[in-house]
Formats: structure tokens, sequence, C-alpha cells
């Protein structure tokens, strides 16, 4: 027998079905700090939460403060002022310790990830390398070197003044404009 | 005796009060004559004179004068006490009309000495300019300069006396001037001879010369500023500026800087709605700039670009390069255009459809869109679900200041087996026109 598939009207919904574009989140200066817009016609939110290092692929959102570590809901205490978010691992440069969010809480681990957002990144003679999940790689021109490079939510890694485009066949370096504090 | 007592009561004071005469070889005291030397006529020559207190009580210097035919001072006197150990210094002027020899009386206070000076023939001095000869006056010529740029002074040098006139030694001296060309040693009468003079400084300031021709001196005197950076070429990486993306901006200039220099690019955007997207890479719509010596090209900080968002909303940017030498302009026109979608998916929740698009609206003015669905063999599914979006996106753009960006997320419950659903098409308008998107796959 067949299936049936009806379709109604579109539906409602309670929130408005039109939205500004939320892109990333990125920590600016301390302050976490949402992007809107389009890629390449950025447009930064309001100054967020001071932290010490945040880190948000879709999926887990890690951040730093002071005396503790989140993801998503689970808290670690910490006395660490620096930490490397990649994928669901963090590693506490000054101490080398690694530990790992397991869905519900933040575990010792043994080895850290390397990805970015599900991605690998990887800066080789003037150009970004961007390794897709299923493998496919894509190169841009990229000058410099990054460094502190961070997910910055399902489809973007950030570096200071960098939004990094990491969506399958639409790899792409955009300049990040900074924010104007008066 | 009376007489007697009133000298001997003034050698005190004339001893205490030495005079000299300051020339550019150095300071010469000054004793019963001063010889000033030739001048030419019709120049006029200042020779500065100092009046030194060597003594221990103050002299009241009430009469300053030299009287002889020719000879003035080159500024007003008033009376004035000299103080033990100060000097004071001020110009006799020799400006003969005529040949020959003169003399005449300085008194400086108690001092005075006769002053001689010899007026003779010399050569006039004129200006060749854009083929005219301008006869320049005693007081020499003045030229405006820039910085590194080389300035070249035609002059032409002319006896216009009955008899044979000498400008020899023919010499230049002053920094930053250099004779280019030479004369006869001997003008005829009538005669004129060309000479050139180049100058060339690297700094600001003000440079002086004088130019010797035989009995001729000649002040040259060179005021220099700073080097007015001319506005450069805007050059963009893209022919055609449109809404939505980062074009990357250089600023160019014709030849080499001379001396670093800076300036300003803004960028002013004119239209319907505010775009808070439209901004340099410093988060502003004006950018400084700074251009090294010897480089054709602009720097914005460390980066040879200066990017700039174009935002999504419709109307004309105007940019403007700044420098101190004026303002180049470049105009983009961003036409009202159908809606750009960046990004769209569609997903499945549970027994909702749910399709997701990014992109923005330049025109603010979107609609309706129409969604049209498919099973996995490509087989529509039903007719065509409109979807009026106007007032939701009226909202959006009064609340939200993101210009023409949206995101819009659209909800079909759906009832029976939504996993034969396998893809959309979705149209979306507005006031400009529709735009039909690619078949989105369902995961």
């Amino acid at each position: 027998m067949k299936k049936l598939a009806c379709l109604i009207a579109v539906a409602l919904c309670a929130q408005s079905p039109i939205q500004a574009p939320a892109l990333a989140r990125v920590l600016d200066q301390g302050r976490l700090t949402s992007i809107y817009g389009l890629a390449g016609n950025f447009v930064r939110g309001e100054d967020g939460a001071a932290l010490l290092a945040y880190s948000f692929d879709g999926d887990i959102e890690w951040r730093l403060e002071p005396g503790r570590v989140f993801a998503n809901g689970a808290v670690l205490a910490v006395s660490e002022n620096e930490a490397v978010f990649r994928g669901a691992t963090v590693t506490f440069p000054r101490t080398g310790e690694i530990w790992r969010y397991d869905g519900e809480s933040i575990v010792r681990a043994d080895a850290a990830s390397s990805a970015i957002a599900g991605r690998f990144i990887e800066w080789r003679d003037g150009r970004l390398f961007v390794t897709q999940p299923d493998g496919e790689i894509e190169g841009i021109d990229c000058p410099a070197e990054p460094s502190s490079i961070t997910a910055a939510g399902a489809s973007w890694a950030h570096w200071q003044g960098y939004l990094l485009r990491l969506a399958k066949g639409r790899v792409a370096l955009f300049v990040l404009p900074e924010r104007r504090r008066e | 005796m009376k007489i007697l007592a009133l000298l001997a009561a003034s050698i005190p004071l004339a001893a205490q009060l030495q005079v000299a005469v300051v020339r550019d070889s150095g300071v010469e005291v000054a004793g019963a004559s001063i010889n000033l030397g030739a001048t030419g006529i019709g120049e006029s020559t200042d020779t500065k004179i100092r009046a030194t207190n060597l003594g221990s009580t103050t002299i009241n210097i009430s009469s300053l004068a030299i009287n002889g035919a020719a000879f003035s001072l080159a500024q007003p006197f008033q009376p004035f006490p000299l103080g033990p150990g100060t000097s004071y210094e001020f110009a006799i002027r020799f400006a003969p009309a005529s040949p020959g020899s003169y003399s005449a009386v300085l008194t400086v206070g108690p001092f005075t000495s006769i002053v001689r000076a010899s007026a003779v023939l010399a050569a006039d001095v004129s200006l060749l300019r854009g083929g005219q000869t301008i006869l320049l006056p005693a007081s020499g010529l003045s030229v405006d300069a820039v910085a590194s740029e080389s300035v070249t002074i035609n002059l032409a040098l002319s006896n216009p006396h009955a008899a044979a006139l000498a400008i020899d030694p023919l010499t230049l001296n002053g920094a930053g001037f250099r004779l280019t060309g030479g004369a006869p040693a001997i003008l005829a009468p009538g005669e004129s001879s060309n000479i050139s003079i180049a100058f060339s400084a690297q700094t600001e300031g003000t440079f002086a010369a004088t130019l010797t021709a035989g009995a001729r001196r000649f002040a040259i005197t060179a005021f220099v500023t700073k080097a007015r950076l001319k506005p450069p070429r805007i050059v963009a990486d893209t022919p055609v500026v449109t809404n939505g993306r980062q074009v990357k901006i250089r600023l160019r200039f014709e030849e080499a800087i001379p001396v670093a220099s800076a300036g300003t690019l803004r960028a002013a955007f004119v239209g319907a709605f505010t775009d808070p997207a439209i901004q340099f890479q410093n988060g502003a719509r004006e950018i400084g700039f700074t251009v090294a010596a010897g480089a054709t090209e602009a720097q914005f900080g460390a980066s040879a670009e200066a990017v700039l968002q174009t935002g999504t909303t419709n109307g004309v940017i105007r940019l403007e390069a700044t420098t101190e030498g004026g303002t180049t302009s470049e105009t983009w026109t961003l036409p009202r255009a159908p809606i750009a979608v960046d990004q769209a998916e569609a997903r499945r929740d549970g027994s909702n459809l749910e399709v997701t698009l990014i992109g923005y609206d330049n025109t603010r003015t979107a609609g309706s869109a129409n969604f049209r669905f498919f099973d996995r063999a490509g087989n529509p599914i039903g007719g065509i679900v409109t979807a009026q979006f106007a007032a939701a996106f009226e909202t959006h753009f009064a609340q939200n200041a993101v210009g023409g960006a949206f995101r819009l997320r659209a909800v079909f419950p759906v009832t029976g087996d939504a996993t034969i659903v396998g893809s959309v098409l979705v149209e979306i308008a507005n006031a400009v026109g529709r735009t039909d998107l690619q078949r989105i796959n369902f995961p």
C-alpha cells in the first residue's frame, strides 16, 4: 500500500519565521559575541559574557571561565586560564591534561581530537586546507598562518580578525570586521 | 678745560662698548673705520653690526645713526639701555644709485666710526619663465618648492651699462642650490647670458643662497613645504560591485611617493535604509592608510588591501580616498535585485518538514514564497504551497539591524509518512522579481 504524505499549509511557529541569521559565535577581546548576517557581510551582536576561552561547533559549546569549564550543561572545576577545544575534547596547555565531554559530563581522556567543527584544518605554504568529514579536501589562499583557531559554528571557524567558512564546496575566508568600541 | 673734562668722562663708556661687524666669514671688531666693500649699483646690501657692553654698568644707547649718502639703518631706532654683558644687533644698509666711493659716519651711543663702501656697475638679474623675462628686484628672488622635488630656476644676467661688465667670479653658495650653467666672464654692453640653478631639499624649511656674479650679489630664498600627496586611484578586486560580498580595495599612486604620507578612505552609503554591515575591516566606514616613501600603494595597517563589506541593501556606495593633495572618488551603484539566497536547507523534524533559507532582500519588499514538494522518485506531491511572509519580513527588517539579511524557517506539518518526501522546490519573490532555487533535497 502506497504511503501517503499530506502536506498542510505552512505552520506558523511560536517564534517568527523570519529572523536575523545567526552565523557564528566568537570570543572577541574576551567577550562572547554573536555574529549575524551573511558570509562576508557580518554584523556583530552585543557584547556577551566575559570568558577565558570559547568554542562552539554546532553540537558542543565549550566555555572556560575562571575556576571552571563548561561543555553544554556539564561543569568541571579547573584552575586554568587557557584551553584548546577540539570536538568533544579540551586540552589545558599548562598541564597537558585532556578531558572529554561524553554527552553528560566532562571526563578524563587519553587523546585529544584535532577536529574543528568536524573538519581538519591545516595551513601549508600560504594555503589553508580543509578536510571535510567525507575526506574531501578544499584549499584556499591564506598568506598568514592562523593561530588559535576555534570552532565558531557548525560551519565556521574563527581566529583573530577572520571567519573561515567550512561548508563543503563553499570553503572561503572572510575578514571579520573589528568591533568599534567607543 | 671744560671740554677735556667732558672727553675724559666719556672715555670709560666708549671703552666698555664694543662694536663689531658680523660677516659670513666671522666677527670683526670695528675700529675707526669700517669697509663694506663693493656693492652693485641698484643693489641694497645690509651689513650686520653688533654692539656689546663689555663693562659692568648699563650703557644707555640714546643715539644710533648712520649719516651719509646711500647709507641708512635697516630698521628704525629707539633708545634703549644696554645691560652689562649684553649685545644688540642692527643692520646698516648701503643702496647706491650710481658708481663711486661712498662714506658715512656710524654712531652707536658713545662709539663712532667712518663707514666706507664703493658702488660698481653690476649685472641685472632677470627670471626667465614661460617665455618671459622678468627683471628681478635687488631684494632677491623667492621660490616655493616641495620637499624631495627638484626646482630649476632659469635666470638671465645682463649688462644694461655702456661699459663692459665683469661677472666673474660666478658662484652660488647655499645648501640645496646648484649652479648648472656657466656664463662668460665679461658681458659686453647690452649682452645677456643665461644661467640655470637647480634646487632640491629633502625636508621642509627655508633655504637661502647667494648668487655672486662679479660685483653683483643676489639673494635667492626657497621656501620648501611638505610634498602634497596626490590622491590615489581606487582599485577594487572586481569590476562589478554587488551587495553581499567583501570587496578588496587597493589604493595605487601614479608614481612612487617621495616622502612617507597618509590619508583616509571613506565609504558613504546612500540608500532607502541603513545597513550596519557596510563597513571596513576596522568596523567603521572610514579607514586610515599610510604610504611609505618610495611606495606606489597604500597600506592599511599591515595589509595592502582595505576590505569593505557591501552590505545587503540597495543604494549607492561612494568611496573617497583623501590625501592632503586632494580626493578621488569611486561610486558603486548597488541596484535593486531579486532575493539572493546564500544557504538553503531542508530537513525532517518528526512529522514536520522544515525548510530554511538564509539570504538577503536588498529591497526589503519580500512577500510570498512557493514550495513544491517531490517524492524520492521526483514526482510532485500535491500542489504548490504558498506562504505569505510579508508581515513577518516587515517586522524582521524593522526590528533587526542586519540590513536586508534574513533567515526564513518554514515548517510544514505532515500527515502520513513524511519520509517519502525527497525534495522541495522553492520560489521566493520580492518587488523586483522571483528567485527560483535549485531543488533542495531532504537528507
